[in-house]
């Protein structure tokens, strides 16, 4: 069975492990966004840098064709890092390429309008079905699998989306805290999904 | 329409959705990934977008958009080529 960790922390909570290029990247976004990013990134340098038995910052990262961050070097270890709301979650396995998405659920968000420029009609016609106090929630859960599907094919986010993934990846919700919802998608069959909440700086 | 009012009105819901986005920020030549966006935010600022500019762009198109200014000259093509047909 293909193993595959999630760790989830509050993004005030990552202690800040970033490179001079980075930081140029954060410094160039509003406050928020900054710290998100930030604390994304640290994340998932403190436990790659963890599981690889060497200096966060020393890793080199590289961002593929869609966004996906990579090892410059080859490693045995993929990843994907995601943060929404107050949460930054990574997702690591030795054994198979992840993705992973979070995201709060938002009563500002204008679920009708994204569902039926990224879903399609059949999609927001199936969300209008749903009771207007539902539709954020159910809308919001189709989003995170549908782009931690997207993350794991390392393409980026291809419009249209589908809430269900393509023949060969598997997707499952992750129970995270607060009112967010998270998905790890990844190749391959059946896999043991380890979350854990990261408690204070990794 | 024009450019400049395409342009104000993806400004306007880019502010609306990423907290703490000052205009001044805002040029046609960045990303909405660079000011802070993530992929919900930035499929967000663009169908509210289409909705108030009351533009349909093809779904397929949607994917290739890679700055600001692409956007805006996206919908402003639709917009111009749909009044024109």
């Amino acid at each position: 069975m293909i193993d595959i960790a999630v760790h989830v922390a509050e993004i005030g909570s990552v202690r800040p492990a970033l490179v001079p290029e980075e930081q140029r990247q954060a410094e160039a976004m509003p406050a928020a966004a900054a710290r998100a990013f930030v604390a994304g990134r640290s994340l998932l340098r403190h436990l790659v840098g963890r599981l690889l038995d060497e200096d966060p910052q020393a890793l080199v990262l590289r961002e593929r064709a869609g966004g996906k961050p990579v090892l410059q070097h080859r490693a045995k270890v993929a990843f994907s890092v995601a943060h929404g709301g107050t949460l930054a979650v990574v997702a690591i396995s030795r054994e198979t390429e992840v993705g992973v998405d979070v995201e709060p659920i938002s009563a500002r968000r204008r679920v009708e309008d994204i569902a039926a420029a990224a879903f399609g009609e059949d999609a927001l016609a199936a969300l209008l079905a749903r009771p207007l106090v539902e539709r954020a929630r159910e809308f919001t859960r189709w989003w995170v699998r549908a782009e931690a599907t997207c993350k794991a094919t390392g393409r980026g986010l291809v419009i249209p989306l589908e809430p269900e993934p393509p023949a060969g990846f598997s997707v499952e919700h992750v129970a995270v805290p607060g009112e967010h919802v998270a998905a790890v998608a990844w190749t391959g069959g059946p896999a043991r999904i380890t979350a854990c909440t990261v408690a204070g700086a990794p | 329409m024009t450019r400049d009012h395409v342009f104000a009105v993806v400004k306007k819901h880019l502010m609306q959705t990423v907290d703490g986005l000052d205009e001044a920020q805002i040029t046609r030549d960045k990303s909405m990934k660079a000011l802070g966006a993530n992929s919900l935010d930035i499929v967000e600022i663009v169908s509210v977008s289409m909705r108030e500019l009351k533009v349909k762009v093809p779904r397929s198109e949607l994917s290739k958009l890679t700055d600001i200014g692409g956007l805006v000259d996206l919908l402003f093509d639709v917009a111009t080529q749909s009044k024109a047909s």
